[in-house]
């Protein structure tokens, strides 16, 4: 194979990647500071794209529609929390998780009825035109996606790890009881992550929505690939879940260009089930829990 | 007729499932039409998975989003083995369910060891590789298209007539469904499920291998959805990828979460709800509101009345009836331990050999060794914060060594879970107590027995007469274990009821229900007053003379020094001193770590 394809998958699996990157940190925030999966982390990429596109196709201008979706799937999240998770935060943890899977039907069935059965296309933010690098040929739309990404990240990064915000997230995450006695306020902590999450999955959905057009029912996709990243990551380190993110996109990618695009979406589940299987000791004979997916 | 206590709530339940029984034979009787049988067979096929989700999720607390997956096997497996095959329908239905279990098994046996949930989004890629699956593998099951010209359902030849029959056989089916699952509710498994769903650590304590528990449900629930799927594709007489999709999934979990994820009877009124609210909605020519609908009634539901209408109307029927209790009779205390097994030639029945154990750069037990003889009460003692539970917790199997090795009985116990430790003859108590809030005080001393319980799954689901014997043995010895810690007159109270020194108590006595060779006691008297805790030691030399080796922690001085017959002396980590009583008290290390140097 000729390094120009080579580069042409990987590259496009990075655009992808960034998605589920960002699914990926919206899962570890949320667990760490609630304990919860929270199943609805890809319907927000669902809410960005299709706010979006159905805000622009109403001929609204495009910077207006974009804060608006970003700014929808923040108050989608601090509702979420609000009114889903806090009321609920002494509740078995099974009883919480299957609360927010029913949060995610609930959004995805008001896209249907809202936004109807067909994916909504919309244009480039500044034109379809491709350009060329390393080789590979890529929508300019991509840069948005890589540009929103980084710039995402960064901000995400240095809060957690250079302002009392940060270390406040940090301390809940490690041990919620400590940080109440430390006088950190778990509530608002946990309003804020859930509304960044929400923010953060809306804009991932905003900037991909020109290459892969929106659909009502593409959250769950989005969900089960950003988990994939997140758990591979380890669930703990937002940074990990973002590589193991970037990973999946580029390794989805790979696979169908190399072997076939039918089998891109069984590559990625076979992953996520197979890397379960062996995390959870398909030869391993029993033995003391140390891992790292076993600490909440 | 039996006089044992559950006797008193069997009949109401023997009842309940009676009128159920008739209910369905009179169905098709009052209702004539096509449709209200249709609707029905339906409802049927998906109480059936839905009974199985009921075990899953209400019982074993494990979400799995792809439910689906196992009635996609069940409906493949069907459809492929009747019409490529020329199979008799109910034997395929059969070998596709074994098959789904036998998958079931293989994922969830290591993902059920895992923590977080993560069983949810695995059968959620389960069923989306199983549903891609069906979609490219054309060869095999037709693609999008799919497999027509299923036929009708048949038993060995004898063949379904219409679809009065189906409904015969599909409600069959559910009536087993029900009858297993209550069979399991009244077990073991459902006491040691509820155990589980309490404290994961109290039941790993004394016995219980959490994912054992878990797969099972998961297996049986993976059965019951294949059902759900065979029957379904003899009644659509085709089946394609469409059939159980994600919608089909949600389906599931809505129904349980409406119906009452902690009844069995919750997953048969939940699939009824969920196909009338279905149809309700067809009429009234709004099918796209459905998913807000049903999102809607999870999230209310499980806000506002977590255990569904099968919850309200338990509550109901409660309020109106009450229930009456029945004391346990006391009988004679026997020797509960089989220490003999399990000690080593030199009388060592514990040993202790470096032990280490760090927690970043702090280092909570170092190289700590030293020897438990058999049936002496041996003390661990130490300020706080010296490492004491740390070491407990090891032994118990609580956590993980960085080094070293723990010796029970001539075999290492220091890589193995809590629940293989216990099983070995060690039980525990904790220093926050761990009682089980959800079972009786009876019924948390029988959880202590899980180790000597020899009735499998399959028994207890076919409710054999094995079953009841062991229950009634099971009972008479943790009714034994109760009277012994002179708690027989709270047998069917609940522990939160009962005042705190006797809620210690009773966890003593779930571990004495072990039969342990070894207890360890974690700091049995915080929290006791003067007299409970001169109680406690009395209670602490009659647990030894009955052959069983005791260690404690204790923070209670006077405690130690008048019950142990050894004490180990813990400071910062590591072991300053050790001896019996009178030397320890004037070790001038211990005298420097208590009184600061």
């Amino acid at each position: 194979m000729d390094f120009a394809t080579l580069a042409q998958l990987t590259l496009s699996g990075l655009t992808t990647g960034c998605v589920y990157a960002l699914v990926a940190i919206g899962f570890v925030l949320c667990a760490n500071v609630s304990g919860i999966v929270n199943f609805a982390q890809g319907e927000y990429v669902m809410v960005g794209g299709i706010v979006t596109a159905g805000l622009v196709s109403m001929k609204f201008p495009l910077g207006v529609a974009i804060v608006i979706a970003v700014a929808l799937g923040a108050v989608l999240g601090l509702v979420q929390e609000r009114l889903t998770v806090a009321p609920i935060r002494r509740a078995p943890m099974f009883l919480q998780a299957t609360v927010a899977l029913g949060v995610a039907v609930l959004i995805r069935s008001v896209a249907l009825v809202v936004w109807g059965k067909d994916p909504y296309g919309m244009p480039g933010f500044i034109g379809d035109d491709a350009f060329l690098f390393l080789g590979a040929l890529l929508p300019l739309q991509a840069l948005f996606v890589w540009g929103a990404t980084a710039l995402f990240l960064a901000v995400t990064f240095w809060l957690l790890k250079y302002t009392e915000l940060g270390r406040a997230i940090r301390a809940v995450a490690i041990n919620p009881r400590a940080a109440r006695l430390m006088g950190i306020e778990i509530g608002r902590i946990s309003m804020l992550v859930f509304a960044a999450s929400g923010a953060a999955g809306a804009l991932a959905g905003v900037a991909i929505a020109p290459i892969t057009s929106a659909s009502w029912d593409s959250g769950l996709e989005f969900g089960v690939k950003g988990f994939t990243g997140a758990i591979i990551g380890g669930f703990r380190s937002p940074f990990w879940a973002t590589v193991a993110g970037l990973g999946i996109g580029m390794l989805e990618s790979l696979s169908a260009g190399y072997v076939s695009s039918e089998a891109k979406d069984i590559v990625t589940y076979g992953v996520l089930l197979l890397y379960l299987m062996i995390r959870g000791g398909v030869f391993a004979l029993g033995g003391r829990a140390t891992g790292a997916a076993d600490q909440h | 007729m039996s006089t044992s206590p559950r006797a008193v709530g069997r009949q109401p339940r023997a009842l309940l499932f009676a009128a159920f029984i008739v209910a369905i034979l009179l169905y098709p009787i009052v209702m004539r039409s096509d449709y209200a049988l249709g609707a029905a067979i339906t409802v049927g096929a998906m109480a059936i998975a839905s009974v199985g989700f009921v075990l899953l999720i209400g019982y074993a607390h494990q979400l799995a989003i792809g439910q689906a997956a196992f009635c996609t096997i069940g409906g493949y497996g069907s459809a492929l083995l009747v019409t490529r095959h020329g199979w008799d329908p109910f034997p395929a239905m059969l070998v596709a369910m074994v098959g789904a279990m036998a998958l079931a098994y293989v994922v969830g046996r290591p993902i059920l060891k895992l923590r977080g949930f993560v069983l949810a989004m695995a059968s959620l890629a389960l069923q989306l590789i199983l549903g891609f699956l069906a979609v490219q593998w054309t060869d095999l099951t037709g693609g999008a298209i799919g497999i027509d010209g299923v036929p009708r359902f048949a038993i060995f030849g004898w063949a379904v007539g219409g679809d009065r029959d189906l409904f015969y056989v599909v409600w069959g089916a559910v009536a087993l469904a029900v009858l297993v699952g209550l069979n399991i509710d009244r077990s073991r498994i459902g006491r040691e499920l509820k155990a589980i769903a309490s404290s994961e650590r109290a039941a790993g304590s004394v016995g219980i291998d959490l994912a054992a528990a878990k797969v099972r449900m998961f297996v049986l629930s993976a059965g019951m959805a294949s059902v759900a799927g065979s029957l379904t594709v003899h009644y659509l007489r085709l089946m394609d990828p469409g059939v159980f999709g994600f919608q089909y999934s949600l389906d599931i979990i809505t129904a349980v979460v409406i119906g009452g994820l902690t009844s069995i009877w919750g997953g048969v009124l939940g699939a009824a709800i969920i196909v009338a609210l279905r149809e309700g909605l067809r009429f009234a020519a709004q099918p796209l509101f459905e998913g807000i609908v049903m999102g809607a009634l999870t999230v209310l539901v499980l806000l506002l009345f977590p255990r569904g209408v099968a919850g309200g109307i338990a509550d109901l029927y409660r309020r109106i009836g009450s229930r009456s209790e029945m004391s346990g009779g006391g009988g004679a205390v026997a020797d509960f331990s089989d220490t003999a097994s399990v000690v080593a030639d030199d009388g060592t029945i514990l040993t202790l050999d470096g032990v280490s154990r760090r927690f970043g750069s702090l280092v909570a037990v170092d190289q700590v060794g030293f020897t438990v003889q058999r049936h002496s009460i041996t003390a661990l003692i130490g300020p706080n914060g010296a490492g004491k539970t740390t070491l407990f917790n090891m032994i118990s199997g609580d956590q993980p060594l960085d080094g070293g090795r723990i010796v029970l009985a001539g075999e290492r116990i220091d890589l193995l879970p809590p629940h293989r430790v216990a099983r070995r003859g060690v039980a525990r108590t904790f220093q926050n107590l761990e009682l089980f809030d959800n079972l009786t005080v009876l019924d948390n001393v029988m959880c202590g027995r899980a180790r000597h319980a020899a009735t499998g799954l399959i028994e207890i689901v076919a409710r054999l007469p094995r079953v009841a014997r062991e229950e009634r043995v099971q009972r008479a010895a943790a009714t034994r274990c109760l009277a012994f810690v002179g708690l027989a007159d709270a047998a069917h109270r609940m522990p939160s009821a009962l005042p705190f020194g006797h809620q210690r108590l009773l966890e003593i006595a779930r571990a004495l229900a072990l039969e342990p060779a070894l207890l360890l006691l974690d700091e049995p008297a915080s929290g006791l007053n003067d007299s409970e805790t001169e109680a406690l030691a009395d209670l602490i030399l009659r647990i030894r003379a009955r052959g069983v080796t005791v260690l404690l922690v204790e923070h209670d001085i006077r405690l130690v020094m008048g019950l142990a017959d050894h004490i180990v002396v813990m400071n910062y980590g590591k072991k300053i001193a050790e001896g019996a009583p009178a030397l320890v008290r004037a070790d001038p290390h211990v005298l420097a770590a208590y009184l600061g140097s």
